[in-house]
């Protein structure tokens, strides 16, 4: 119980607090005000408690695939989300302000509601089995503290690497950190026989195993899998090397375009 | 404005998309044709226990695997060696598509009581339904 309880934490809160650890720099231009992130959190809250009162029916649907295609959906929303924003980040035109926000927010939101409503339902029927109060006790303070001390030392990492001129790297791990979030959607595909997997490419779970405390942890930094199958490798590389290819070609795009708009005029 | 040449022509749109319809009609016959030969495999909870323990299915091809919860509380098929995992709520089923596998055991768990429901599929050449 305690073992499971801090593996709970590892697996659905520990992405929660890297993605706001990497939207405190990240995002730093766009203002959100104490009111912004009350709602947020609020709607969040709701989305996630509505979630989990009608998942027993979501699951009947689609012959059975309800929550897999609802979580993709939720996946790629948040990833496009907030994948467009980062890549066009600097731009400081204040006219998309608003329209970054929102898709900041529901982003945030989207991925907050899966890991959430995993999350809660978990931990609602641990609550309600469980023999050893204490053993769950203590797996919470331990699963708590574990997410907050990364939290609080990834933020300092990601700080330090900006201000010593280090963004395209941190730009680099928060791609990392969104691919490896969305190549969940390939093991719900797979599930729901929407998609045939491959076999393995390449398997290291000798050396670092899925189910080990590690394996959750990188996991929940870059997606790390240990048997990847062709499918995985595809995707996780085109997810990545989108923003990539976006973000570092973004001033020459800008560049191109001002050039043709000085020689129109 | 004078640069959007191939992609504002209008015989443009109309071609990509009878290209991508026929590509989807195709996919979707392959997809809805292999789903009809799916071999169905069953799995109970009761007590938190997964009953067969052993289940054995052929290997190299994809089976459907239906996991009826008779008990009152929520459990989740979770298995790292088949990567999947599934919640399947109290008095209902869920369906999960695994493989196509080769031969070898693949070890599986309930992760809320994961002392009691444990099991393992195996995965066997030319073996026939458990």
């Amino acid at each position: 119980m305690l073992i499971n309880t801090v593996i709970l934490f590892l697996r659905d809160l520990l992405p929660l607090f890297i993605l706001f650890a990497y939207c405190q720099v990240i995002f730093p231009t766009i203002m959100f005000t104490i009111k912004h992130k009350i709602y947020s959190v609020l709607i969040c809250l709701l989305i996630t408690f509505l979630y989990w009162c009608s998942a027993e029916h979501i699951s009947e649907m689609f012959d059975g695939a309800g929550i897999e295609i609802l979580s993709i959906a939720l996946l790629l929303t948040s990833y496009f989300g907030l994948m467009l924003v980062s890549c066009f980040s600097n731009n400081k035109n204040n006219h998309y302000i608003t329209t970054k926000r929102l898709m900041i927010m529901l982003g945030i939101i989207c991925f907050s509601v899966i890991k959430l409503s995993e999350f809660t339902l978990f931990f609602n029927v641990y609550t309600s089995n469980a023999n050893n109060w204490l053993n769950l006790a203590v797996g919470v303070v331990i699963g708590l503290g574990i997410c907050f001390s990364f939290y609080i030392l990834f933020s300092y990492f990601l700080k330090e690497l900006i201000s010593k001129s280090h963004q395209k790297i941190v730009f680099i791990f928060w791609f990392l950190f969104l691919a490896g979030q969305v190549n969940h959607i390939i093991l719900f595909l797979a599930q729901i026989d929407f998609i045939s997997l491959n076999r393995t490419v390449v398997n290291l779970s000798a050396y670092l195993a899925d189910s080990s405390e590690y394996g959750h942890i990188l996991n929940a930094l870059i997606g790390y899998e240990s048997s990847p199958s062709q499918m995985h490798i595809n995707l996780y590389s085109l997810t990545l090397v989108l923003p990539i290819v976006i973000y570092f070609t973004k001033p020459l795009m800008f560049k191109i375009t001002h050039s043709k708009g000085g020689e129109n005029e | 404005m004078r640069k959007m040449l191939l992609f504002t022509t209008p015989s443009f749109p109309k071609y990509f998309s009878q290209k991508l319809s026929a590509i989807g009609v195709c996919y979707f016959i392959v997809v809805f044709s292999s789903v009809a030969d799916v071999q169905k495999f069953h799995l109970t909870i009761k007590n938190h226990v997964f009953t067969p323990a052993e289940l054995v299915i052929p290997a190299n091809q994809k089976v459907k695997l239906i996991i009826n919860n008779n008990d009152d509380v929520a459990e989740e098929f979770d298995s790292f060696d088949l990567n999947r995992e599934k919640v399947i709520f109290p008095n209902k089923k869920a369906v999960i598509y695994v493989g196509p596998l080769p031969a070898g055991e693949y070890e599986y768990f309930g992760e809320f009581h994961p002392n009691s429901a444990r099991g393992k599929i195996i995965v066997k050449e030319n073996s026939h339904a458990n």
